[in-house]
């Protein structure tokens, strides 16, 4: 064999070198997407950390309780983050003990941030999926049958976001009362008519589609075809917005904690425990900035892998 | 069989059949200060005959009213006045019945197929109210696919999204199929495809047609198909019928002016040189008075823009609206 | 006289899972006066043909070869170079014409903008009145009714057709070498359409413009161009005079094509049929790239791929008609 035939070979034919010649796979999942996107994937594995932590720390703080052994909440963190004030260790920098610190009353940051996190986790997936259930289920039927039901809906969805959301929880959980649950009830009801318009925006447009419309002929009451048709097509745009929505909402929850408003102390709370260390600063840097950065490393992983769902599933990503 | 599709060579017949929609919102604001609706006159007095097991082709450009009344023939909207009668009864009497027997096709076939379901899924679902067991269904799901020439273990586990745009519109047949309709209406069937895949399912749709004894009503702006596919041919203009015969008639010697000079002006292989027409369709909410095609129609006359010509037979079986003749 | 010259071009697509190529070494001479029907099925790669040469191709496009304008290679040359040559020097026609326009801005002033960016080109000055002109003058050129009435209103007030209309008006105003239309017509209605394709006809004739007309209806093409170019899995197949290509394909899927047209009633008999379909960029075949289709294909179209022979007076890429 010569040597032009060697490199002839090596190179394959003019065909092989200059195209992607390989059948591509048929069924490209979401997956594969976000699985070879650095950004979407950086936002991926830290949510997956955060939301894994959170269950197993959530799961020994539940059964702290119920056992009345609270010390089971904590007997994975470096030191308890309810232990009474020592003023002794108040104020520590970072250390080898101490990775992010200590508080003004000597209690270490860095446990009190991973004690809190359960608590955040809880209020995103609790708020965006009650909201998603409540707001999904009104915005499609108001969408879908349209008249005068649709008509009171969204003047009802008008008045709750005619009031900044945040003024709206503030003052609804002072209704209510304090505690973790009366700001979860709070978050919901502002939360749910975002996603009653969203839903009924996505059913307009669904209900004139040719399947929708085709269904009738078959015969298919509107129950059956809300159901089958109109909400699962509906809810994929609305899956990429709720992703960059849990961020949202986390952040809300830490912002009434920050107020004040919320969880009550002794317990840790990222927003609380920001606000409680920003008079501390820049002296003591250490103690507002690691919860606040805890809440912006976890509100820019939604939004990372929020923004690239959005990408696609509105098709600007495949070809 | 339901006693509504008798025997009579009439399968489908309609009456002064109009459709009018809201040209824009009519709220309670406007009702009470007394504005006048504004109305889109989208199908205009329009009677029709559909022969049984033969296909009709309503030849139109958009906004003419042919998509409406097709949509109006299979029962997907309610006409504002007029009625249709299926074999010898209104639809009024009859509705559900009627349902069971007629079927639509639409233009863009991924339109009309859910995105998240799997094919089988989609072609069973006309059958999934009625009392069939469930290997039936499957059995039944398998023939319909077949007869349309697609390979059901290829096919049925597949979305929508992974077929090519024939093969799409090859499932929206076979679900159309599934439920042995007697009618089937035909929204631009082959519009959305590539030219070496019109001539594919152009022939299929013949072929199921003589097969299963389907009666068509087809609905299209390329006059190639028209004259390929059709028995009778109604052209419609601004919501009114303005011209109707068998496919020979029409094609071969036009009578209305509009019929005419469309002919003129659409591309084809054996004609190179295009007469365009002037002007644009007209508005349909304040259509022209008149003949509709006045302000267009080169033999245009005083009667034409005063009086509004009625549908006569100039010749056997060929039926033209205009003054004319 | 040569225009514009394209040669070895290759068009490729960087998405997530690789690289997918659209247009494979593909040779086209445009002369002065030309007029180039381009018809292909979706997935030709007839519209990125078109964005490439006027460089409007995607951000993940990637070319290679030569697109020749007046001397210069469009390919290597500066972005903000090419501005200078988009518009004046070659002007596209885009599928839908409301895209084209600026929705906030009157006619009037989006037409007089295409004409100042024509005169400043040129180093030329003129006062608005003799602007506004001659504006007035190509809009009654493309047969507007009412030219003064639609100069004052927004692109939202006008149909489909009128809009289009406006969208030729200024091309002719900036008085291109070349005029690319990609599908101009479909999104018009029948009776419109031939009024469009009249009239592009008519303007290239009288202002000598060379015309690519990118269409996927054999028959629009018939009644346009002079010339006809079957594109297909992003080749060649075929290339010659229009009258010639469609009275003797000499391309099996031209020929093929040509045949599936209905012509007669269904109960004349039926159609012909090309079997298949069209291929995917991601997963080309082997050899010919018709070959699976083809009713005439022998072993060594499996094998290697034909090249665009000369056969009488065209183009082809078939074996058949290679010796």
């Amino acid at each position: 064999m010569n040597i032009s035939n060697i490199f002839k070979k090596a190179l394959g034919s003019r065909k092989d070198v200059d195209t992607f010649s390989k059948k591509l796979p048929e069924n490209l999942s979401l997956w594969y997407y976000v699985l070879h996107d650095v950004q979407a994937l950086t936002g991926l594995i830290i949510i997956a950390l955060f939301i894994i932590w959170s269950i197993v720390e959530g799961s020994l703080q539940i059964v702290g309780d119920y056992l009345r052994n609270p010390a089971l909440g904590w007997m994975l963190l470096p030191h308890n983050p309810l232990a009474p004030p020592n003023y002794a260790l108040s104020l520590k920098p970072p250390s080898m003990a101490f990775i992010f610190g200590t508080n003004l009353e000597g209690e270490d940051i860095f446990s009190r941030i991973l004690y809190a996190a359960p608590k955040d986790a809880m209020a995103a997936f609790v708020v965006v999926g009650i909201a998603i259930l409540v707001g999904g289920l009104l915005g499609t039927v108001a969408g879908y049958f349209g008249g005068w039901l649709d008509e009171a809906l969204m003047r009802i969805t008008d008045a709750f976001l005619a009031i900044p959301g945040l003024i709206l929880a503030i003052a609804l959980s002072i209704l209510i009362g304090p505690g973790f649950y009366s700001v979860l009830v709070a978050l919901t009801i502002v939360w749910w008519p975002i996603y009653a318009r969203l839903f009924r925006g996505q059913t307009l447009t669904l209900k004139y589609r040719g399947f929708v419309e085709v269904s009738k002929l078959f015969g298919a009451n509107h129950l059956k075809i809300i159901f089958k048709h109109v909400f699962p097509n509906a809810i994929d745009p609305i899956v990429a917005y709720a992703a960059l929505d849990f961020g949202t909402v986390i952040l809300t929850y830490s912002t009434l904690a920050f107020l004040g408003i919320g969880i009550q102390p002794p317990y840790p709370e990222w927003g609380s425990m920001a606000s409680n260390g920003l008079s501390f600063f820049p002296g003591v840097w250490w103690y507002t900035l690691f919860p606040s950065v805890t809440i912006l490393l976890i509100v820019i992983s939604f939004i990372l892998l929020g923004d690239k769902l959005q990408d696609i599933i509105s098709g600007r990503l495949t070809y | 069989m339901t006693e509504q599709f008798d025997d009579s060579d009439i399968l489908i017949r309609t009456s002064k059949l109009t459709k009018l929609f809201l040209a824009s919102k009519f709220g309670i604001l406007d009702r009470l200060t007394g504005v006048k609706p504004l109305y889109v006159r989208a199908v205009d007095g329009v009677n029709i005959n559909i022969k049984r097991r033969s296909t009709v082709v309503l030849v139109g450009e958009s906004g003419s009213g042919k998509t409406t009344m097709g949509r109006l023939l299979v029962t997907i909207e309610k006409p504002t006045s007029g009625e249709i009668f299926y074999g010898d009864l209104p639809l009024s009497k009859n509705f559900k019945a009627v349902r069971e027997q007629v079927q639509i096709v639409y233009q863009n076939p991924f339109e009309s197929l859910d995105p998240r379901m799997d094919i089988s899924a989609i072609v069973e679902e006309p059958l999934l109210g009625k009392k069939i067991s469930k290997e039936e269904r499957k059995e039944r799901v398998k023939q319909s696919l077949e007869s349309v020439g697609l390979d059901y273990s290829y096919v049925y586990f597949r979305k929508a999204k992974d077929l090519s745009g024939g093969q799409r519109q090859r499932v929206a047949l076979a679900r159309a199929i599934i439920s042995n309709p007697k009618f089937i209406v035909l929204d631009e069937p082959t519009s959305a495809l590539d030219a070496s895949i019109q001539s594919q399912v152009l022939n299929l749709l013949v072929d199921i047609k003589e097969k299963f004894g389907y009666t068509y009503l087809v609905i299209t702006h390329n006059m190639m198909v028209t004259k390929y596919i059709a028995d009778e041919v109604y052209v419609m203009y601004a919501g009114k019928i303005i011209e109707t015969g068998s496919v020979d008639i029409i094609m071969k010697s036009p009578k209305h002016p509009y019929t005419q000079l469309l002919l003129k002006s659409i591309p084809s292989l054996e004609n190179r040189k295009l007469e365009p027409m002037v002007g644009e369709p007209p508005s349909l909410i304040n259509p022209p008075s008149g003949c509709r095609f006045n302000p267009r129609c080169p033999y245009a006359f005083d009667r034409c823009r005063m009086e509004e010509p009625e549908l006569k037979e100039v010749e056997s079986g060929h039926w033209v609206a205009c003054h004319l003749y | 006289m040569q225009q514009l010259e394209i040669r070895d071009l290759v068009v490729h697509y960087k998405v997530p899972i690789g690289t997918i190529k659209t247009l494979f070494d593909l040779q086209l001479d445009i002369e002065k006066g030309d007029s180039i029907g381009i018809v292909g099925e979706s997935g030709s790669g007839k519209s990125t043909l078109g964005l490439s040469i006027v460089g409007l191709l995607p951000p993940n496009a990637r070319v290679k070869g030569h697109i020749v304008f007046e001397g210069k290679d469009l390919l290597k040359m500066q972005p903000g170079k090419m501005n200078g040559i988009r518009g004046t020097g070659i002007f596209m026609i885009m599928q839908d014409p409301f895209n084209s326009l600026n929705p906030v801005k009157k006619i009037k002033d989006q037409l007089i903008e295409a004409l100042q960016v024509r005169y400043s080109r040129n180093g030329e000055k003129a006062q608005k009145g003799k602007l506004y002109d001659e504006v007035l003058k190509r809009l009654r050129d493309v047969k507007l009714p009412d030219p003064e009435a639609i100069m004052d209103r927004y692109p939202h007030q006008l149909s489909g057709g009128q809009i289009q209309r406006v969208v030729i008006a200024m091309g002719l105003l900036l008085e291109p070498d070349i005029l690319i239309a990609d599908e101009p017509t479909s999104a018009l209605d029948v009776s419109v359409q031939a009024q469009i394709i009249a009239l592009i006809k008519e303007l290239q004739d009288r202002y000598r413009m060379s015309l690519l007309f990118i269409t996927h209806d054999l028959s629009i093409a018939y009644a346009v161009s002079e010339k006809l170019l079957i594109l297909y899995g992003g080749r060649i197949l075929e290339f010659g005079k229009t009258e010639d290509v469609i009275n003797n394909p000499a391309h099996p899927y031209t020929e093929g094509l040509l045949k599936s047209f209905p012509r007669g009633n269904y109960k004349d008999g039926k159609l012909y049929t090309l079997s298949g379909m069209p291929p995917l960029f991601t997963s080309m075949p082997d050899g010919c790239v018709f070959n699976p289709r083809c009713p005439y294909a022998f072993d060594r179209c499996y094998k290697e791929e034909p090249e665009l022979y000369n056969y009488m007076d065209k183009k082809v890429r078939c074996f058949l008609k290679h010796d």
